[in-house]
């Protein structure tokens, strides 16, 4: 009988596991369509699982004279996570909840710059899910 | 007894279910099990002092093909010289190398696109797989991509070619991460960014191009990232070697005063488009600069050896 409980268990939790990755995975894929072909990718992925109101923070350097794109994901559909850059200063540079919490949005960096991205679940959308974060610079 | 057994077996199971729900991020606790409490880190090497940052941080850096296309418009000669020697793949053995040289390769591979060298692209090309093939990551840069960077060097298209480039990375990078191998993924960054500022420091011995150079102190930050990022994978062998090298750069990088002023933003809303005109400057001596180009020589040489 223990074993059974302990071998149900354990399937559970491998479950959950897998689909956390898979959750991860198809979020990504769902935020890369925001990466249309005038955007190269900077080659990573990066992605945070998020509970309630916790917040992922993602540190960069952005170049200048070079335009981004920062797609900012959670879920299958626009809107479902919150995106705020800081500088250095931790001056607030941007904030997708002042346009919605629109899915991506255009930088373009007059001059180099060391910037935080936070994401954060919008509450009223979700309580806990996969923030992916995808970048893609213009040539 | 029967009460005890479902207690452990709830908290057994809360804590294996914790360790697989957050396997999916990047982060710090995923790595070193510490928990969510910063903490400082107790490496053999004892001057290592960095503190592992708390909660769900994680680390970026820029695309090595984006200081080789600067490189490019500044008007700078392709060099083939510059690059990694393609029939060196069979030297590499152990993980850490693979993944240090497939970082190398894969940057080295960039900037013969970015110049439209499709003879050595394609060389390049082939070192990656084989690299990836020994480190059994050929599922994510599989043969549909080698077919698709193939027929792109063959059109004349150079934006299609880069996104597929970067985009075969970027499959690698999310592979890497589902499989609990993100220390790979590190080292593959870390190999990247190294090439791609060697390619920077060695062509603006000729260049004297003063924004190669300010690029080059704007390292600082990225080299930051790529020491947070590969600490926490400081025990896997060979993994200390190439922390401590890059650490010592950081040093030098120290050296260098970034000054910076913040300016508003300027917001297009329609457009969702918006320009920072913040001013960063960056001031450093020829001494400081000399010790960076001779340092990233150094590491380089260390990581394709």
């Amino acid at each position: 009988m223990k074993n059974i409980i302990a071998s149900i268990l354990f399937i559970a939790l491998g479950l959950i596991g897998f689909e956390s990755k898979a959750q991860c995975d198809t979020v990504a894929q769902v935020c890369n369509e925001f990466i249309v072909k005038d955007y190269i990718s900077d080659g990573q992925q990066y992605r945070s699982l998020l509970i309630n109101d916790e917040t992922a923070e993602f540190y960069t350097t952005f170049y200048g004279g070079s335009t981004y794109r920062i797609a900012a994901c959670s879920g299958l559909s626009e809107g479902n996570l919150i995106f705020r850059i800081f500088d250095a200063e931790r001056n607030l540079l941007f904030d997708n909840s002042s346009y919605n919490n629109s899915g991506y949005w255009d930088f373009t960096f007059n001059e180099t710059q060391e910037c935080t991205i936070e994401a954060q679940l919008d509450n009223s959308a979700a309580g806990s899910g996969c923030a992916v974060v995808l970048i893609g610079f213009k040539e | 007894m029967n009460m005890k057994f479902s207690f452990k077996s709830i908290v057994l199971a809360g804590l294996v279910g914790s360790a697989l729900f957050y396997s999916c991020g990047d982060t710090p606790a995923e790595s070193n099990g510490s928990g969510d409490k910063p903490q400082e880190t107790t490496p053999q090497d004892s001057s290592i002092t960095r503190i592992i940052p708390v909660g769900k941080k994680v680390f970026s850096i820029p695309s090595p093909l984006q200081l080789s296309l600067m490189i490019q418009e500044t008007g700078a000669e392709y060099d083939v010289t510059l690059l990694h020697d393609i029939n060196n793949t069979t030297k590499y053995l152990d993980e850490t190398k693979l993944a240090l040289n497939m970082g190398v390769y894969g940057a080295d591979l960039g900037y013969t696109s970015i110049y439209r060298q499709n003879t050595d692209a394609i060389g390049y090309m082939k070192a990656v797989k084989q690299l990836t093939d020994k480190l059994e990551i050929g599922e994510a840069f599989d043969k549909t991509i080698i077919e698709t960077i193939e027929r792109n060097l063959n059109e004349a298209n150079k934006d299609s070619l880069l996104s597929t480039i970067s985009n075969a990375y970027r499959k690698t990078d999310a592979y890497l991460k589902n499989n609990k191998r993100t220390h790979v993924g590190a080292l593959i960054l870390a190999g990247g960014w190294v090439e791609s500022v060697y390619f920077a420091t060695r062509i603006n011995e000729v260049e004297k191009n003063e924004d190669v150079k300010d690029r080059i102190g704007e390292q600082r930050k990225a080299l930051d990232n790529i020491l947070n990022i590969l600490l926490k994978h400081y025990r896997k062998p060979g993994v200390d070697v190439v922390y401590t090298q890059l650490e010592e750069l950081y040093t030098i990088f120290e050296e260098i005063n970034i000054s910076y002023t913040y300016e508003k933003p300027i917001v297009d809303v329609e457009n969702r488009h918006t320009t920072i005109t913040s001013k960063t400057h960056v001031d450093f001596t020829a001494e400081t600069y000399k010790k960076i180009c001779d340092k990233v020589a150094e590491v380089r040489k260390t990581i394709i050896e």
